[in-house]
């Protein structure tokens, strides 16, 4: 039982912060504020379905093509001087396709989603990337510590690497042994929770950005 | 387990390992490169802000020096010209005059545009020295004491070492300038009664220095309000010379400056 509130409160840090710190977050930090929101509703949901004995395999695939919806929102205003947002609006509706493809045809409600989370892991690690470069190619910013984003782009380039890497992992590996694969699936909440802290951290770095500003 | 602890999986754990040391060293590498390229950044900016200063400030001593040029040229023709006409005339005056009074009056009047021609003549020169463009630095300099000697009871000297070269006409004029602030200077605010002038010729340098025993200033003071020295340094910049000096309060003080010919 207990195992099933760790991994979700790291989640509850960024959520209050961003709730009290909201006024200051500019409109793309309000999306990653919108996943967080996202993820305390699915965590919660969780934990009332597992507690009550329910399967909830189902949502998982509601739950990554809402969650590639809201990070494609996030990167097309962040990426916005270097890909035009419809770019990324088209490989938002192209993925979230995908899925329904996916668990039509091959991976039904009551299998793990798995192909779909691992390209979805992957291409979140290719807008962390692209992020980057638009940093390097504008340098726009004169000291990084600074820039709220870069910390939140920094967490969702190692959660989601990290993700891609044990998924595949813990997929190969649940073929030979499935205490093993459960052992590898809970490497995943070190991550998770790097990730929640350096979204905190973010928005805490926004306030102070605002207050400096005035 | 055993089967597959050689086979894929150690493979994905290797791949997967590897691809993770490669992140952490590529968030290393983006945080240093952009450091780097931030810097030549700013370094290239600063570069062109001073190459922008370096051009206006260029821009306003030549629009400064034209309009020098054309005031006197405006002043030697025109007002020139009719003081003389008025001086001719005043002459006339005095010779053909029977009454004594007025002849007085004509001789007073001719010796105060005496004076009055002086001056125009002065300040022609101070604009704009033809003998600068004509003889070089040191005639002009020479030229320019003479003139502040007549109207001051100072003793200057001028040493010049070296044979006199002429260089470019923008850097002489500004040399001169410079020259001509510095007395100045010494005259009107360190209230010197004596003024040194050296005048250094290299084969590739010219080196100028102006020691006066005046008042003197606080050096640090000067450096944050002194208006005059900041046209000196701008003159000195567009020179890509070099210019130090230095004082102390009733121990007067030297300047000095050096530049390639």
């Amino acid at each position: 039982m207990l195992k099933l509130f760790i991994k979700p409160s790291f989640v509850f840090l960024p959520f209050i912060i961003g709730i009290i710190l909201y006024k200051y977050l500019n409109k793309g930090l309000r999306f990653i504020f919108l996943q967080i929101c996202f993820w305390v509703f699915t965590e919660i949901l969780l934990i009332i379905l597992i507690s009550t004995g329910h399967q909830n395999l189902w949502y998982l695939h509601i739950y990554v093509p809402i969650e590639f919806l809201i990070f494609a929102l996030t990167y097309a205003w962040f990426l916005k001087e270097l890909i035009k947002p419809k770019y990324i609006y088209a490989v938002a509706v192209i993925f979230i396709s995908c899925s329904v493809v996916n668990t039509l045809f091959f991976q039904n409600i009551q299998l793990f989603n798995s192909y779909v989370r691992a390209v979805g892991a992957l291409l979140y690690v290719c807008f962390a990337i692209l992020y980057f470069y638009k940093l390097l190619f504008e340098l726009k910013v004169q000291k990084l510590r600074k820039e709220p984003m870069v910390w939140i782009n920094t967490g969702i380039l190692i959660y989601y690497s990290a993700i891609f890497f044990l998924d595949i992992l813990s997929n190969k590996i649940i073929q030979y042994s499935i205490d093993l694969a459960k052992d590898v699936m809970f490497i995943r909440p070190i991550f998770y929770w790097i990730f929640n802290i350096l979204a905190a951290v973010g928005f805490l770095i926004a306030r102070k950005n605002a207050q400096e500003t005035g | 387990m055993k089967d597959w602890l050689h086979t894929d999986i150690v493979l994905i754990l290797l791949i997967g390992t590897m691809g993770m040391l490669i992140l952490a060293f590529g968030i290393i590498l983006f945080f240093s490169i952009y450091k780097k390229r931030l810097q030549s950044q700013q370094l290239y900016l600063s570069q062109m802000k001073a190459e922008h200063r370096k051009q206006l400030l260029e821009n306003t001593v030549s629009s400064q020096e034209k309009e020098r040029k054309r005031f006197a040229s405006d002043l030697h023709d025109e007002v020139g010209a009719m003081l003389s006409f008025i001086k001719l005339n005043l002459g006339r005056l005095e010779k053909k005059e029977e009454n004594q009074e007025l002849k007085e009056l004509a001789a007073e009047s001719k010796e105060h545009l005496n004076q009055v021609i002086t001056e125009v003549r002065r300040i022609t020169r101070d604009l704009s020295p033809p003998t600068l463009e004509k003889l070089g630095l040191v005639a002009a300099v020479n030229e320019f004491l003479s003139w502040v000697k007549r109207s001051d009871s100072l003793l200057f000297s001028l040493n010049v070492t070296g044979k006199e070269v002429r260089f470019d006409p923008k850097n002489e004029i500004a040399v001169f300038r410079i020259a001509q602030e510095l007395i100045n200077n010494a005259i009107k605010h360190a209230e010197a009664t004596k003024i040194t002038i050296k005048l250094k010729y290299t084969s590739t340098h010219i080196f100028l220095s102006v020691t006066d025993n005046g008042k003197g200033f606080d050096v640090e003071k000067a450096k944050t309000k002194g208006l005059g020295l900041k046209n000196l340094e701008s003159r000195t910049e567009i020179l890509k010379g070099s210019f130090k000096f230095r004082s102390k309060p009733k121990k007067g003080a030297t300047f000095v400056l050096a530049t390639k010919i």
